[in-house]
């Protein structure tokens, strides 16, 4: 058995050892398999067979922070964020204290069951709500969700949304969780997390799973589209079509999960109107020939880093004021 | 460790620091896959948080982090030992030796399978998704669909054909990209 275990260590095995290591494996008790490890390895863990680097390492973190619901701390808080997330809450706060006194005055569970409770963001916020069952959801950018109480119970938990949103959906075998959102577009969950992303206007829905499982569901497609960890799903919810990419690297998959705006040769015109979506301010870019194309990552909710890399990749100075940022390319 | 059970991020973020890449190289040694070994470490930490309020001050925290990452690392050593993907692994590796081709590692495989795996039709791709990588059954393919079972059969064997093709060429892609450079 020991030398089965050093010939897979070295991804050695034929396929006639596999099925012997296999069958000695799946008898074994768990302690002996930990010797079995151990003994290998010999209790040291500084020898390692595969390194990580330093940049995984913190992307991982960063996967861990945003599951975790931990938002990280800037060094320089920018003011506007701040003004921003004052804004939002105060915005939660009211919704929750009108739903109080709303919920008191009629004095009736029946009314606080079915009235529905709207959570929204505007254009450049952003704002995490936790949801009766225990889901976070990080609304950004212009995007509101939707439930009434009556839709979370025992078989099945209910909301809509439109917009983008991060969602960490607590697990439940019971009680699938579904998502519906523009075009009847319908997203079925078990317990996972992913983005999605959809805009009515222009019937085009963005999907990123990280992990768990999810189901799509729309009146334009004849079968229910799988989704596995780690696939991105482009779907356009007004003729059925749709493509599937697997997202191979983890800072990709990390500027996914925050809603990053990821472009790759995508008409710049095309860009800053994403861009003004998001931040609520005109995006003023004039390109020096008609079709100029941006590639790269730009984030969803930092408007200075937006402008710094602009700056950056183009060599050229961004102006900047109340309503609009103009760059002369 | 009090602190991190008062609830302060800023030992969380110690800990993992202090700990991450020790249990990454740990899990790895179980797994022969990085993308599961970062998957592994990301769960140990979450529930590190999650539970940090019932951890138990009788014990040191290495060796709390160390006695969650073991099961993980036997849990993953079956899971990998008995998944299809594995075998096939296994047997293109055989493949290639006897063919006096160099060894490739499972995790260039792997990159190389999901990338082969994008020339497959939609309907090809999530029968093989589904039978090698979920391990779900012919049947219980066929029910989930919505299709016969020997539909499931064809598509499958239609595309683990493609894959098969398309994982043929990638020796040869690698000699080209090496001459380029």
């Amino acid at each position: 058995m020991e030398s089965l275990f050093k010939k897979f260590k070295a991804d050695r095995l034929s396929p006639e050892e596999l099925a012997r290591f296999r069958d000695e494996l799946n008898r074994m008790s768990d302690d002996d398999i930990q010797e079995l490890i151990n003994r290998a390895y010999g209790n040291a863990t500084d020898t390692p067979d595969d390194t990580i680097t330093e940049e995984r390492l913190t992307a991982m973190k960063r996967i861990i922070d945003i599951r975790n619901g931990h938002k990280p701390t800037h060094v320089r808080i920018p003011r506007y964020l701040l003004r921003i997330s004052a804004a939002a809450a105060i915005l939660i706060v009211a919704a929750g204290i009108y739903f109080y006194i709303q919920s008191a005055r009629f004095g009736e569970y029946r009314q606080a069951l079915v009235r529905e409770n709207v959570i929204s963001v505007q254009r450049g916020e952003r704002a995490t709500a936790i949801l009766p069952d225990g889901t976070t959801v990080t609304l950004s950018g212009n995007s509101s969700i939707s439930y009434s109480l009556s839709c979370f119970n025992s078989h099945s938990r209910r909301v809509s949304l439109s917009g983008n949103a991060l969602f960490n959906v607590t697990r439940d075998d019971n009680a699938p969780f579904f998502i519906s959102a523009a075009d009847d577009l319908e997203v079925k969950v078990l317990g996972t997390l992913f983005f999605l992303s959809t805009h009515s206007i222009r019937h085009s829905s963005q999907l990123y799973l990280e992990r768990g499982a999810v189901q799509i569901y729309s009146p334009k497609l004849k079968h229910n589209i799988d989704l596995a960890p780690h696939q991105l799903i482009t779907f356009n919810t007004s003729d059925g079509s749709y493509t599937i990419t697997d997202v191979a690297n983890i800072t990709e998959s990390e500027a996914r999960l925050r809603g990053d705006i990821i472009a790759s040769s995508e008409p710049i015109s095309e860009v800053a109107s994403r861009l003004s979506m998001l931040y609520d301010r005109r995006f003023d870019i004039r390109p020096r020939v008609a079709d100029d194309y941006f590639t790269g990552y730009l984030p969803g909710d930092n408007l200075e880093d937006v402008i710094n890399i602009l700056g950056h990749s183009y060599k050229v100075t961004v102006h900047e004021n109340s309503d609009t940022i103009s760059i002369d390319l | 460790m009090s602190e991190l059970r008062n609830g302060s991020y800023k030992a969380f973020d110690a800990i993992y620091h202090l700990y991450a890449k020790r249990l990454y190289h740990y899990v790895y040694q179980g797994t022969r896959s990085s993308r599961d070994a970062e998957e592994i470490v990301q769960d140990v930490f979450v529930n590190l948080w999650k539970y940090r309020t019932s951890l138990d001050d009788s014990k040191s925290l290495s060796s709390l982090l160390f006695t969650v990452a073991k099961r993980y690392r036997i849990n993953a050593l079956k899971a990998i030992v008995n998944s299809p993907v594995y075998e096939d692994y296994v047997t293109h590796q055989h493949e290639l030796l006897h063919h006096d081709s160099s060894p490739i590692e499972y995790n260039q495989f792997i990159d190389q399978v999901r990338r082969a795996m994008s020339t497959l039709s939609d309907a090809q791709r999530r029968v093989v998704q589904m039978s090698r990588f979920e391990q779900l059954s012919h049947n219980e393919i066929a029910t989930i669909l919505n299709i016969n079972v020997r539909t499931v059969a064809n598509l499958l064997s239609a595309g683990l054909k493609r894959l098969k093709i398309e994982l043929d060429k990638y020796p040869e892609t690698l000699i080209i990209i090496l001459l380029m450079v």
